[in-house]
């Protein structure tokens, strides 16, 4: 399970990360760096997860993000930095529980709702299996007919 | 020219102004020469902005470069299918394809129905009209096509426009949105029967009847428009991917998951008479989703609130929305007396029931996507950070959701309706079922341990097989009855009800299509800088560069490189991924190279130059099972049409009543 | 040149629109008021001939079937009975006011009253003697 989510995101994120990297991947922690700045060739992604190719920004920035790691800055340091230079708008926030809260309390109110559907609608079972019903004694014989018009 | 295309287009406002006060006076005091003008306002509403549009396009296909938009959107250079594939490539001219789409719709609807309807056609032309109205409004006040270029109020023109985005340049785009467009517009036909209808308080189901045909063939449209955004994205965007969750990509699934739901929930009223105002609120739904889509992909609102306020288009469209949702909302709950519901549900385990779910997955899905695009956005509304929203998130959310729909998909259609009892469903269930728990045990014997895969792959078996033998037990039936063989049995049976079972074709390109995206779990892919003479293996393929060139033309510069690709030593021939940098627009795009077979496609792109400018740097991707993707397509594609053509067998005894009666009647009305 | 062509324009699609005449009025379709009702009826036919080939083919169990089927004839029955009832009042509308008081139908044998005259009572089956035709 886990190593099909991984492969998912890493062919998403990798296929549209490497469209602009030269020659190397970038690495995954350059990624999850490169995932809380926003991109600012125009586009609406992330750095990591920008789609351009040969970009004008993320490209650079995350060279710039392998450069700071190797001389050993932290994650939280790298990302001042970018903050520092572009200003405050290029942070994005990691998504917070209300980003999982709402679609999966969705589908729990619609199962409420399914759930009162089926009560307010449901017939009772002793309407079902009364015995012959007058109206249908009175149409038999055409219904009959009809029926056996069909094929 | 610029004169008289804005002149039409102002006319055509008012014009629809004027057909929707017409229709819904001529309604309300049942005056049929004001509903019959109202209906000619529509018509020449059609006629002022097809003149409009084609004054657009011919200056487009001319090079009038006085005109802004003309020289944003075009060039000398580009082709002719991409000169007039230039009218819905910015927002001014996409807006008025937008709006000439509608005005269309309605002509024909006003004209198919002159004759039928007669309390509800007026209300409908309203609906209609006040749509057309308010787009007609943006495309004379805010987003109007004809503005000219000038310099001190004197009208000139530039030498050469910027050209069409060259990530447009490429055919299946030229038509992918005129398809996804064709879907947004056409709902707000049945939409506007549902409110019709609703207003009128029509008897039956007169509404549904009249626009089925309608839905399904907006719901193919807007179906092969998501598609064509795929197919697009995998070919010339060059990262390997069909679907990237991208909002404008959302935008386009959002009304399709809605869509999807409703053509299902339909059944439930037109079978049994429930779920009446459920089935007005997805229409409706569906409906304000397209106009959302719309707003979206137009504002910028997805990118930022900030870009959002400064659009001004924005406010046009969540007034729009703000005042559509209101007023369709009271209307719902001013006549829920008339939407009562007719039937009960006899039992808890029965087709209703596989429909109630049904619903619940599609719509939980369209919650989900429509929180995940605008969740970036509110959260910095809110909080004032911005969120992103990976491809993880939404994977992580979506294939739970689809596998779940997935198997929805082959169990809904096992449930009898009304009620069924564990001896039918053990008839229905237990071969597929064995059958596909054997497909898992061999494939975790085979070496797969992936959950999800694992699962999908066995959810796979399970539909088709249950696809399968619902044609073939049906075709067995019709063959023995019958003496025909197997084969025109089953075309028999299909004609005879063929909404069913294409519907049921429907669910096979489904299937076809989840095989396709499980295949992702499988991907290889591998980067290297090469020069002529270099190789790279990427899978089971090896890959060398016999040749790397470069030129250009007039329109863009290229780089390409040629690939021979072997496996195992077999030689497969050559592949040549491209680059292209467009003059104009100083934009680069790709021309992938792929050798798509149905196990796995090999997708090379050309990434660009080493940093020395020596080598070419190249990624090779292996997609296992791609290919099903557009097969599966194709099938709903073909589905659809199968649902289109009219059934064999009429219902004879519809119409069987007494003439006298309805003489009496007529006369009585007077 | 162009402002005549726009003055053209204009008074041509004002022209198209306002000039309603009389027999441009379409040929009011013939409305039955019966038409909602016939198309229930045709729905539970259709569902009807699904159920029994669904049987035939091997979906459902015997028990299924039955209970549904006798579901689908008896929801059949309402609507004919709807039919019936729309047709008596159309038809009776005129009859009614003259013969306000012996409308009703009833069997001699056990009392169960009719909306129209009928040979055998629906209700015990036996033959009925009635006066009016």
């Amino acid at each position: 399970m886990r190593r099909f989510k991984t492969s998912l995101l890493a062919i998403v994120v990798a296929a549209s990360a490497l469209a602009q990297t030269a020659s190397e991947k970038p690495s995954v922690d350059v990624r999850r760096v490169g995932a809380r700045l926003a991109c600012q060739c125009g586009c609406k992604d992330s750095v990591a997860t920008c789609s351009m190719l040969e970009c004008s920004f993320s490209k650079p920035a995350k060279e710039r993000i392998a450069q700071m790691q190797a001389v050993g800055m932290s994650d939280e340091q790298i990302i001042q930095a970018f903050v520092r230079d572009y200003g405050p708008g290029i942070y994005l926030a990691t998504p917070n529980a209300w980003g999982w809260i709402v679609p999966y309390a969705s589908v729990l109110l619609g199962l409420a709702m399914i759930w009162l559907f089926v009560k307010r609608f449901r017939k009772p079972k002793a309407l079902a299996e009364i015995g012959p019903d007058p109206a249908l004694e009175k149409y038999k014989d055409q219904i009959e007919k009809d029926l056996a018009k069909l094929e | 020219m610029e004169n008289l295309g804005s002149l039409a287009i102002l006319l055509a406002f008012c014009v629809a102004l004027y057909a929707t006060v017409a229709s819904v006076i001529g309604g309300v005091r049942r005056k049929p020469f004001l509903v019959v003008s109202g209906q000619r306002a529509v018509y020449s509403v059609w006629v002022l902005i097809t003149l409009a549009s084609g004054i657009l396009v011919y200056s487009l296909i001319t090079g009038d470069f006085r005109f802004a938009y003309v020289a944003e959107h075009s060039n000398r250079s580009m082709p002719m299918l991409y000169k007039f594939a230039a009218w819905w490539g910015g927002q001014e001219g996409s807006l008025l394809f937008w709006s000439w789409l509608l005005s269309t719709y309605a002509a024909v609807v006003v004209f198919t129905n002159r004759r039928k309807h007669r309390d509800m056609m007026p209300y409908v032309v309203g609906v209609l009209t006040t749509v057309q109205a308010f787009f007609l409004v943006l495309n004379n006040f805010i987003a109007n096509p004809f503005q000219m270029l000038a310099t001190d109020k004197l009208i000139v023109a530039v030498p050469d426009g910027n050209g069409l985005s060259p990530l447009l340049q490429y055919p299946a785009m030229a038509i992918h949105p005129p398809m996804l467009y064709l879907g947004y517009v056409g709902f707000a036909v049945p939409f506007a029967f549902a409110i019709g209808s609703l207003i009128t308080r029509q008897p039956g189901d007169g509404w549904i009847h009249t626009t089925r045909r309608w839905t399904l063939v907006t719901w193919l449209f807007q179906s092969t428009g998501v598609l064509l955004g795929a197919a697009w994205a995998y070919h010339v965007l060059g990262w390997g991917g069909y679907w990237g969750w991208d909002p404008v990509e959302n935008a386009s699934l959002l009304p399709w998951l809605s869509g999807t739901a409703f053509l299902h929930s339909v059944m439930m009223q037109e079978k049994k008479g429930m779920m009446k105002v459920w089935n007005i609120v997805l229409i409706s739904a569906t409906f304000f989703l397209c106009i959302l889509g719309t707003f979206m992909t137009r504002s910028g609102f997805v990118e930022s609130v900030h870009a959002f306020a400064r659009s001004d288009i924005g406010k046009y469209f969540v007034t729009f929305l703000a005042v559509g949702i209101a007023a369709t909302i009271y209307l719902i709950l001013d006549r829920l007396d008339y939407l009562k519901s007719e039937a009960q549900l006899e039992s808890v385990i029965s087709r209703e029931s596989s429909f109630l779910f049904n619903n619940l997955i599609l719509l939980a899905s369209c919650f989900a996507v429509l929180w995940g695009t605008l969740f970036p956005t509110i959260s910095e509304a809110v909080s004032g950070n911005r969120i992103s929203l990976d491809a993880e998130w939404y994977n992580r959310l979506m294939v739970p959701i689809g596998l779940f729909l997935l198997f929805l998909t082959g169990v809904g259609p096992l449930f009898a309706w009304r009620r069924t009892s564990l001896d039918s469903l053990r008839r229905n269930f237990q071969w597929p079922g064995i059958a596909s728990l054997v497909l898992v045990g061999a494939l975790v014997a085979a070496g797969v341990r992936q959950f999800y895969p694992l699962i999908s792959f066995g959810f796979c078996l399970f539909v088709a097989l249950t696809v399968i033998m619902e044609f073939y037990k049906g075709a067995r039936s019709i063959a023995a009855k019958n003496d025909m063989n197997l084969l025109r049995a089953t075309v028999e049976l299909t004609h005879r009800n063929t909404r069913r079972y294409g519907g049921y074709l429907v669910h096979m390109g489904i299937v076809l299509m989840f095989i396709g995206f499980t295949g992702h779990a499988f991907n290889q892919s591998e980067v290297k800088e090469l020069n002529k003479g270099d190789t790279m293996r990427v899978g089971a393929y090896d890959l060398k560069m016999v040749d790397l060139q470069q030129g250009e033309n007039e329109n863009y510069q290229w780089h390409r490189a040629t690939m021979q690709v072997s496996k195992n030593g077999d030689p497969l021939g050559a592949l040549e991924p491209e680059k292209r940098f467009y003059k104009a627009s100083r934009q680069g795009t790709s021309e992938v190279g792929v050798r798509s077979r149905l196990n796995e496609d090999l997708y090379l792109n050309f990434g660009g130059m080493s940093d020395d400018n020596q080598r070419a740097v190249i990624q090779a991707y292996v997609f296992p099972l791609v290919s099903w993707i557009w097969i599966g397509g194709l099938v709903l594609i073909g589905g659809t049409l199968v649902c289109l053509v009219p059934s064999k067998i009429k219902m004879q005894y519809a119409r069987t009543e007494v003439v006298g009666v309805m003489k009496k009647h007529a006369t009585l009305q007077n | 040149m162009i402002i005549a062509l726009a003055c053209v324009i204009a008074i041509a699609v004002i022209a198209f629109i306002l000039g309603v005449r009389a027999k441009d009025l379409p040929e009011p379709e013939p409305l039955s008021p019966f038409l909602h009702l016939d198309e229930r009826k045709a729905a539970i036919y259709e569902n009807l001939r699904d159920l029994q080939f669904e049987y035939r083919v091997g979906k459902l169990s015997d028990q299924d079937y039955q209970s549904t089927k006798k579901d689908l004839q008896r929801e059949l029955a309402s609507v004919l009975a709807e039919v019936d009832a729309l047709k008596a009042r159309l038809n009776g509308a005129e009859q009614v006011v003259v013969q306000a008081a012996v409308n009703d139908f009833v069997c001699a044998s056990c009392g169960a009253k009719f909306e129209k005259p009928l040979k055998f009572c629906g209700e015990c089956g036996k033959p009925m003697k009635v006066a009016q035709a």
